[in-house]
């Protein structure tokens, strides 16, 4: 009797503990992923679902006799045939698909390969790497807005390229690199892509030798043994081993056809190369509700071209090459 | 253990409460200061300095002890307007800014109805109203439903064009142009003159202009006028009602270039065949240079003109470190192209003063905005931004107050042309202008023609292609715009 009272005390005791515990541990756990949920809750749910939402409306005022009749009113696809109309007949509007069509293939198509090639020079570590890893990764600790902003100053007229280039007598007195000019009209968005390149470098090959430094040191040492040079040692093992590293890159390269505005924006303050996000963020910004169920509609057609596509290019891209686990 | 799980919870607490503290408001923080009988005022950081606000509210709490005002500046007040209007309870009570679309938060009850601020008495007897100028009164009014009221007052007035070094001028014995050949002699006289740039090294020789591709617009100021002189101002009003008559159906033909536009596009076939045509007229890199190139330019006397606005002598001191300039800088009367008649662009005079309707003292909000336009205030704001003029009437300050003003030269210069030429302004009270984004301007979607026009050498951006392409893509485009704006 006595044993079994003390057994049963135990257990009570020992539940209790675990009561306690598992609460104190639910209490944790519910802290730890109250934000994130919250956040995806508030910041995508919300969001994209007002924005859809926001895409079938449209805002009215109509003077009335007893006043003013506003609102917003459900309108169909009406804000998407009126993009169609914008892009059959608006320059301006084409202009800014172009524009933004464009980043994914400098992100892809130049960016990333040259990624690639400077990543393997400093996985080689060969002579000059290590000046060249500061020098390309400067542009990815320094804030946009102040790289613009040397890079703006660097190349204007008076600024240290041309000046450079003056004095060195490789350019006459007064005559400017005009590709670089990104206050010409022609040539504002040649020289934001040279920017974008020289920017996105660096943020690439700390992904790429992330990824590169994974790669087992025998398998070089196989390849050397067997007479690989550097060109094989990088087409047939440092790029096929880090393949899902480069997809991940392209993918993202990609989006940039949606999400770059600041560049441009930043670098030819507000004049030229307009792209689609740009053109959402003046829409947002101006604080005219005329403009916002067009924004949406403009949003959500983007998305609705993009996503696809993009999974179908993913869907590629890891075809590619065998998935390897080193 | 216990202890350090203890710790581990209330950090992660902390974490999670201070992560989702910062999503709401849009000043990071809620209220800067002050509780429910405080007002807080959010201004727009721009080309006036702080200093007017700073002295404006320390005058107001010398008068008046236990108010509690803050002010705030803010370079991107407009980003975050919208959210702070719809808030019961505001982090900010008024808001100065441009571009602020009013009608649009008046017609969805954002704003304050300031009936009683127009109709409050100011020390010297006169209604607020009375202190605003007939254009002033009649562009802060509007019908959002419960007839006509008023919902915001309008902050400056202004003057641009092109503004000149006279110390310069008087050196070499330039006269300052009357009319536009006098301008085009005056450009051509400099260049043959070819006075060196006094420091300056190579051989450099003044040149008539330097400006900026950075401001292009500032040209405006200077088209604009010739823009009022050979059309009139009642022509200009007109078109920026845009069809109003009609439904707004025929709005584009506002931009018809042989019709409505066609004294446009005329003050621009002016510019065109001085600026463009000419380029030795124009620091070469006009074109492709930044405002501080521009500024540093003007300040070392490598020209003698320069398009600017009545912020260019706070923002040439600015550029000079805060320095004195080193001569004198004045604003000059536009040049006329025809007749005698001189119109001043009302440059900012869409700038407005808007409250909350939620507002968290609504008698200290109205006190306070009466007080900007007390004699003191107008003549502290004009001294502390050194050129800006409030949207007040300057004519009833004492005429020691104005002497004072009028000690700057440049400040002189700017009331010059706000007292004796007659006042003009673009503003459209349409729905198409303030429910969609800025596409219906004098120039379509804001796509200024100066630097493709001088880029080529006045061989690009001729008045005939860039008005017909205005005209055709407004023709094309209208009826989405109409859309846009819920007109159709």
């Amino acid at each position: 009797m006595d044993g079994n009272s003390s057994f049963g005390n135990e257990r009570k005791a020992d539940n209790k503990k675990r009561g306690r515990h598992f609460n104190v541990r639910t209490l944790f756990i519910i802290l730890m992923l109250a934000y994130p949920v919250l956040h995806f809750l508030v910041m995508w749910v919300f969001v994209n679902g007002y924005s859809i939402a926001l895409s079938f409306q449209r805002y009215f005022s109509t003077i009335r006799p007893a006043g003013y009749d506003k609102g917003w009113n459900f309108v169909g696809f009406d804000n998407f045939k009126n993009l169609f109309n914008l892009i059959k007949s608006d320059e301006n509007t084409r202009e800014m698909f172009a524009n933004s069509l464009m980043y994914p293939v400098i992100s892809c198509l130049v960016t990333l390969p040259l990624s690639i090639i400077a990543a393997y020079f400093m996985y080689k570590k060969v002579a000059g790497s290590s000046f060249f890893r500061v020098v390309f990764f400067f542009p990815s600790i320094v804030p946009l807005i102040i790289l613009t902003l040397i890079y703006r100053y660097s190349v204007a007229p008076d600024g240290l390229v041309n000046v450079l280039l003056q004095k060195l007598h490789i350019l006459e007195k007064g005559e400017i690199v005009s590709f670089l000019n990104v206050f010409g009209e022609d040539t504002a968005a040649g020289a934001v892509y040279i920017f974008c390149i020289w920017a996105g470098i660096g943020y690439n090959i700390i992904l790429l030798n992330s990824g590169m430094g994974k790669i087992p040191q025998e398998l070089q040492e196989s390849a050397m043994l067997d007479g690989a040079g550097p060109m094989t040692e990088l087409f047939r093992i440092v790029i096929p081993l880090t393949w899902p590293t480069i997809t991940t890159m392209f993918i993202l390269g990609m989006m940039s056809c949606i999400n770059v505005y600041m560049q441009p924006k930043f670098l030819t303050m507000d004049k030229y190369g307009k792209t689609v996000a740009w053109m959402i963020y003046d829409y947002a910004q101006g604080g005219r509700p005329g403009d916002l169920g067009q924004a949406a509609s403009l949003g959500l057609f983007c998305t609705v071209i993009l996503a696809p596509t993009i999974l179908l290019v993913k869907h590629f891209l890891e075809k590619c090459f065998a998935d390897v686990d080193f | 253990m216990k202890a350090f799980k203890s710790i581990l919870l209330v950090l992660a607490a902390a974490i999670a409460a201070t992560s989702l503290a910062a999503c709401g408001g849009d000043n990071e923080g809620g209220r800067p200061t002050g509780g429910n009988g405080s007002i807080v005022i959010k201004y727009y950081d721009g080309g006036y300095g702080r200093e007017w606000a700073d002295d404006l509210a320390s005058r107001y709490k010398t008068i008046h002890p236990d108010a509690d005002v803050t002010m705030e500046a803010d370079l991107e007040i407009l980003g975050t307007m919208t959210s702070a209007l719809q808030s019961e309870d505001p982090d900010y009570d008024i808001f100065i800014s441009h571009d602020i679309t009013w009608q649009y938060y008046a017609l969805e009850g954002y704003l304050a109805n300031l009936d009683a601020l127009y109709a409050k008495k100011l020390s010297d007897g006169r209604t607020f109203a009375d202190a605003l100028s007939p254009a002033n009164r009649e562009y802060s009014k509007f019908d959002a439903g419960e007839g006509e009221h008023y919902y915001k007052v309008n902050w400056t007035q202004g003057a641009g064009g092109l503004i000149y070094n006279v110390d310069m001028f008087e050196e070499y014995g330039w006269e300052v142009p009357e009319t536009y050949d006098d301008l085009k002699n005056l450009c051509a006289q400099i260049v043959s003159e070819a006075r060196p740039v006094k420091g300056g090294m190579g051989g450099q020789t003044v040149v008539p202009f330097t400006w900026t591709n950075e401001n292009e617009y500032l040209w405006d100021y200077v088209v604009f006028e010739w823009w009022a002189q050979l059309a009139g101002t009642e022509k200009i009003s007109q078109l920026l009602q845009y069809d109003k008559a009609n439904n707004y159906t025929n709005g584009f033909e506002s931009f018809n270039p042989d019709t409505n536009y066609k004294e446009f596009k005329q003050a621009y076939q002016y510019w065109y065949d001085l600026v463009a045509k000419n380029p030795n007229y124009s620091v070469s890199a006009s074109n492709a240079q930044t405002k501080l190139a521009a500024q540093g330019q003007f300040l070392r006397g490598e020209a003698a003109m320069m398009p600017y606005s009545h912020w260019a002598y706070y923002e040439l001191k600015k550029a000079n470190g805060g320095d004195d300039i080193g001569f004198e800088v004045n604003l000059m009367e536009t040049p006329l192209v025809k007749g005698t008649q001189r119109y001043n662009y009302l440059v900012g005079f869409g700038d407005s003063i808007v409250v909350s309707k939620y507002c968290h003292n609504m008698d200290l909000a109205i006190d306070f905005i009466s007080f900007m336009a007390e004699p003191e205030s107008l003549v502290s704001f004009t001294e502390k931004s050194q050129g800006a003029f409030s949207a007040f009437d300057y004519s009833v300050l004492p005429a020691e107050q104005l002497a004072r003003l009028n000690s700057n030269p440049f400040v002189a210069s700017v009331n010059k042309k706000l007292t004796t030429e007659t006042n003009f302004n673009l503003y459209s009270n349409e729905p198409i202008a303030y429910l969609t984004s800025a596409t219906v301007q004098p120039w379509l979607a804001n796509k200024y023609h100066y630097v493709p026009a001088f880029a080529g050498k006045g061989t690009t951006d001729n008045p005939d292609d860039v008005f017909a392409e205005m005209y055709s893509t407004a023709k094309a485009n209208w009826r989405s715009w109409l859309y846009n704006a819920g007109l159709v």
